[in-house]
């Protein structure tokens, strides 16, 4: 096994080697130098994906046992956002269809009759699901290099929860409501316009972004009252 | 993605694949059961009852040397002018230097008839490998020869008619008991956690005694860990350890909240009354399992965890700790109790409402995705 060890690692030291000095490296680095500097070539645009992650934590004020079972636990929540552009004005706007999943987990003990912690551990989850139509302001960015990108978000959630203790299923159930979203996106195309524009010719991707987005869901009065009032996300978006 | 960096990933997965990886004539991890080396086609089947598993160790362990188990290989690959095989055992063997008294780092084990048939099956005993004292501790891997040869122990030219085997396991040793037992409380899941200091384990057993005693000791916590006995033998790190009586000496062991007169911290796990469950965790690495209610049968169990290692070696019985059956309350328990708690089950309740709610959010939504779908067609 350690030979077999030293000759991979053998082989990858080589590689390299051939790598940095051959013909072909040398062709590449000339092949760099060719490439022209603007070719305003825009490949289309017709989605944008959005990975976030951030805190979340159920109205503590409506549901007090959140805070008995899960009091320090925050999440986190990890979600996906994908948008289908439906109207683009071009470098001002984007106005957009979006689906969005997450997933987010809180894990506790359950308590004895004497209100102490036992071992048994009791967990609450959460899948929020959503639908969303958005509007997406980049003019800033386009126009003026003022690289910011101005979103806000309205629809609707789905979030499929359930809760367990000890292993076995308690509940589970459905919260729904409305949702609501306010983005400011940092464009970092406006940082690196010739990355930017390589990634859009070997990727197909227009523009990459991070994003810092407040949220609030506010589930029905017959759901579970999951909701936070105001949090916030914050990941990094694409647009393709 | 630049053309270097592809190939460098590239030759990096043939470097992996390639030749070089898989000529490698002391790679003993491939998969199968023959030696390691030789023109024999050595194949170990099997260790008393049980089946040698393709390519792996194959363990002896002090059950297999106590009951004198019998070990079976099968050999092919016999030219007819041998006629008969002879083996030994040891890191000094080879293939030209056998049991000739200058070195007692390999022994000459017997010779077996090769008969009519060249598909040989050769049976050794636990013995034969392991001497009679299997109380002697023992772990070492030596290397198993086998000679077709003309004449017993001759000393003559084998040539390519051997075979060797270096994945037999002689093993006596039994591995250290767990550490740091504790047992939870719970309804439906009762944690049990411990710490071992073992590398070639293969997995654990807790033994639950369904019929301990409550109260063995006192002043134990909540989680009745093994460590917090009152009474009880001072650790080493400052804890509490549930006393190891003397085997055999009748008497009983206690870890706080509860006293068991079968299991004993240091004893052999051997011999217990049927009434002591045995939950096996085949995980090496574990380092705890969650028991149910029915594994305790009651309000109250004594545990203690054995380690088994690849020979099939069982450790003496760890610390004793407690498992307890509890009724608890979980996050839907209480917010049940809430006065306008929402149902569960069945999400009608809410969604039939939202529908309406929903309308205008989703029609939006569903509209922009339509246009989408259309402003891609047109383009």
């Amino acid at each position: 096994m350690r030979a077999a060890l030293v000759t991979v690692i053998a082989a990858l030291v080589t590689v390299i080697a051939l790598g940095a000095f051959s013909p072909a490296s040398a062709a590449a680095q000339q092949d760099d130098d060719l490439i022209p500097p603007s070719r305003n070539w825009i490949s289309p645009e017709r989605f944008i994906l959005e990975v976030r992650v951030g805190p979340y934590r159920p109205d503590r004020a409506e549901v007090p046992a959140f805070n008995t079972f899960f009091s320090d636990d925050v999440g986190p929540l990890l979600a996906l956002e994908l948008d289908v552009i439906a109207y683009r004005l071009d470098e001002i706007l984007y106005v957009t269809g979006a689906g969005g999943i997450g997933t987010v987990t809180f894990d506790g003990n359950t308590l004895d009759q004497l209100g102490e912690e036992t071992s048994e551990e009791t967990k609450f989850s959460m899948i929020p699901l959503n639908l969303l139509a958005t509007v997406r302001i980049d003019a800033l960015a386009r126009r003026l290099s003022v690289p910011f990108i101005v979103t806000g978000k309205l629809g609707y959630q789905w979030a499929r929860w359930s809760t367990e203790s000890g292993d076995v299923n308690d509940e589970s159930g459905w919260s729904v409501g409305l949702l609501w979203a306010v983005q400011l996106g940092l464009d970092l195309d406006t940082f690196e316009p010739a990355a930017a524009r390589n990634m859009d010719e070997e990727w197909g991707i227009n523009h990459s972004f991070l994003f810092f987005e407040l949220m609030s869901f506010m589930p029905s009065d017959d759901s579970l009252p999951v909701g936070d009032d105001l949090t916030w996300t914050a990941g990094l978006g694409f647009m393709f | 993605m630049p053309r270097s960096t592809l190939f460098l990933a590239g030759a990096w997965l043939l470097a992996l694949a390639g030749p070089a990886h898989a000529a490698d004539p002391d790679d003993t991890t491939t998969p199968t059961n023959s030696s390691a080396i030789g023109g024999l086609m050595v194949n170990p089947i099997r260790v008393g009852d049980e089946e040698v598993a393709l390519g792996t160790t194959i363990p002896v362990g002090l059950d297999a040397c106590n009951t004198d188990a019998e070990i079976e290989f099968q050999i092919d690959g016999v030219p007819d002018e041998r006629n008969s095989i002879d083996v030994y055992l040891g890191e000094g063997c080879n293939r030209t230097t056998r049991d000739d008294d200058t070195t007692d780092r390999c022994e000459y084990i017997g010779n077996f008839p090769a008969g009519s048939s060249r598909g040989l099956i050769i049976l050794l005993s636990a013995s034969q490998l392991m001497g009679d004292n299997c109380a002697e501790e023992r772990e070492d891997m030596p290397k198993l020869w086998f000679l077709a040869v003309e004449a017993k122990q001759s000393g003559e030219d084998v040539m390519n008619f051997y075979g060797m085997i270096d994945r037999l396991l002689l093993d006596t040793r039994a591995p250290n008991a767990p550490t740091n037992v504790e047992g939870g409380s719970g309804e439906k899941q009762i944690p049990v956690e411990w710490d071992t200091s073992d590398s070639d384990l293969e997995g654990f057993v807790v033994l639950i005694d369904t019929q301990a005693t409550s109260g063995g000791g006192g002043g134990a916590g909540t989680t009745g860990s093994s460590g917090s006995s009152g009474g009880d033998d001072v650790d080493d790190d400052g804890g509490m350890q549930a006393p190891a009586p003397a085997p055999g000496d009748g008497g009983s062991a206690s870890s706080g909240e509860c006293g068991s007169s079968v299991l004993r911290s240091g004893a052999s796990a051997s011999g217990l009354p049927s009434y002591v469950r045995r939950k096996e965790v085949n995980e090496a690495t574990a380092t705890g399992v969650d028991l149910g209610p029915g594994d305790i049968d009651g309000e109250i169990a004594a545990i203690a965890v054995i380690a088994i290692d690849e020979a099939g070696n069982e450790s003496p019985m760890s610390p004793l700790a407690c498992v307890k059956v509890v009724p608890t309350e979980s996050f839907w328990d209480r917010y049940q109790q809430d006065g306008d708690a929402v149902d569960a089950g069945c999400p009608c309740a809410a969604l039939g409402p939202a529908q309406l709610q929903s309308a205008w959010p989703v029609g939006l939504s569903l509209s922009l995705i339509a246009l989408s779908a259309r402003r891609r067609r047109r383009s």
